[in-house]
């Protein structure tokens, strides 16, 4: 009797580890899926502009200073009074790519959809799911505070309209690996955001031009830093190594850190980002030139 | 004649004060901006090291401790008088409110002691990866200074 016994245990071992084996590949696609909306949506800014008390992330009422006035981030939390509760995916990933509420009403362009536009349905759809995973926060926030006639949100479709005619956008196909640089610089990171240069009414001509603002959109009293590859007046003296520790830690290669903004764009977003994107968005900013 | 004498001889002691006064404000300034410099070059040594740019990880730890030295030794009163605001001159990026905020500026410089003083330990255990961390926790509450201290950047 003894063999059968022992037999029927290594079939009862087998059995439980094959089932330990499924559970853990389950839970860790959960977890990279998890993972990856919880790191894009630091790196997006979603966590940095719609979070003003750090124990009610994602509840917004974090305001941000303008030339037009005074934004205040709405609660994007999964409250259904005062979040995004009520929003389905379509809703979300409408909002993400075009800067239209479910209600049809357009967003103000200080939430860069122009950017997002080119991001993933996938990558967008980890973001949803991961602030899904957060407990609602409650928070009301209150609305902007604009001047006129920046105030009248219906002119934002004729800005639309105007932007389309004005810009160069371009589509960035984020399914192959090379892109991937582009695509978190010019899609998710939204740097060309403050880095581009604006024109009248605050469109950007070219998303590709990374040479900096005279005059910040924000009062900041200071000039955005041109981050292109020129070696005069941009990074482009900068080494694949500085742009990394820089976005790892703010420490410039001087031993300077970063300016107010940016640091906590880097506390925020992009430390949490994987060596091997910060490879890639070095590799697409310094255009490998050193 | 005395008079005359006595009139001169105050308005050119006079224009010679103001002259040593703005030399000793235009000094004063050049000797802080290189403590700062100094402060940022120990801490490029030490990033260097942590990028891989170099290999001479024995200076990571000489280097920690110089800067916890530099910033812990700094007499706020001497190094900042209240003649070098930029109400006295054009060079200097320090803002006024390091001295009608001067409770608050010594917080500041303190906050980067303290943190200096976790990079030495960090340094002192020699692990790359904590080093990199405290680094640049140091290097946040030198921005923060700088951020509410130092006159943006045009």
């Amino acid at each position: 009797m003894a063999p059968v016994i022992i037999n029927l245990e290594k079939r009862k071992i087998k059995k439980i580890i094959i089932l330990l084996f499924i559970f853990i590949i389950l839970n860790k696609n959960d977890a990279f899926s998890n993972e990856n909306g919880k790191i894009l949506s630091f790196v997006a800014g979603c966590y940095g502009c719609h979070t003003n008390n750090t124990e009610q992330p994602f509840g917004g009422g974090y305001k941000i200073k303008t030339k037009f006035g005074f934004f205040i981030s709405p609660n994007i939390s999964k409250d259904s009074l005062n979040g995004i509760g009520t929003w389905n995916k379509e809703d979300f990933i409408k909002a993400v790519k075009k800067g239209i509420s479910p209600n049809n009403r357009p967003y103000y362009p200080a939430f860069p959809y122009n950017w997002y536009v080119n991001m993933s349905e996938n990558d967008i759809l980890d973001i949803y799911e991961y602030i899904y995973s957060l407990p609602a926060i409650s928070n009301k926030t209150t609305n902007h505070d604009l001047k006129f006639p920046y105030n009248i949100r219906e002119l934002l479709w004729f800005w639309k309209f105007i932007d389309k005619i004005v810009s160069n956008k371009k589509d960035i196909d984020n399914s192959k690996q090379y892109k991937r640089g582009e695509y978190l610089v010019n899609s998710v990171a939204h740097c060309g955001a403050c880095h581009s240069p604006r024109t009248f009414l605050s469109i950007i001509k070219d998303y590709n031009n990374l040479s900096g603002q005279k005059e910040s959109s924000k009062i900041l009293n200071d000039a955005i830093p041109n981050i292109s590859n020129d070696r005069n007046n941009g990074i482009g003296l900068w080494s694949n190594s500085d742009l990394i520790f820089f976005l790892q830690t703010g420490i410039k290669p001087n031993g300077d850190f970063a300016e107010e903004n940016m640091s906590l764009i880097i506390e925020n977003g992009t430390k949490y980002l994987s060596l091997n994107d910060l490879k890639e968005i070095t590799k697409y900013i310094l255009k490998n030139n050193n | 004649m005395i008079r005359v004498i006595f009139i001169l001889t105050l308005l050119l002691s006079s224009f010679f004060t103001q002259i040593s006064y703005a030399e000793n404000t235009e000094d004063i300034i050049k000797y802080r901006k290189n403590i700062m410099k100094a402060i940022g070059n120990h801490i490029s040594i030490i990033a260097a090291n942590l990028k891989g740019k170099v290999s001479i990880s024995e200076d990571i730890l000489p280097h920690s401790q110089s800067i916890l030295l530099t910033l812990s030794s700094i007499n706020i009163t001497k190094t900042f008088p209240e003649n070098s605001g930029p109400n006295h001159s054009s060079t200097t990026k320090s803002l006024e409110n390091i001295w009608s905020e001067k409770d608050l500026f010594i917080i500041a410089m303190k906050e980067s002691a303290d943190k200096a003083k976790d990079l030495v330990l960090s340094a002192e255990s020699g692990d790359k990866q904590n080093i990199a961390k405290s680094l640049g926790a140091l290097g946040k509450t030198c921005g923060s200074c700088h951020n509410k201290f130092r006159k943006k950047k045009n």
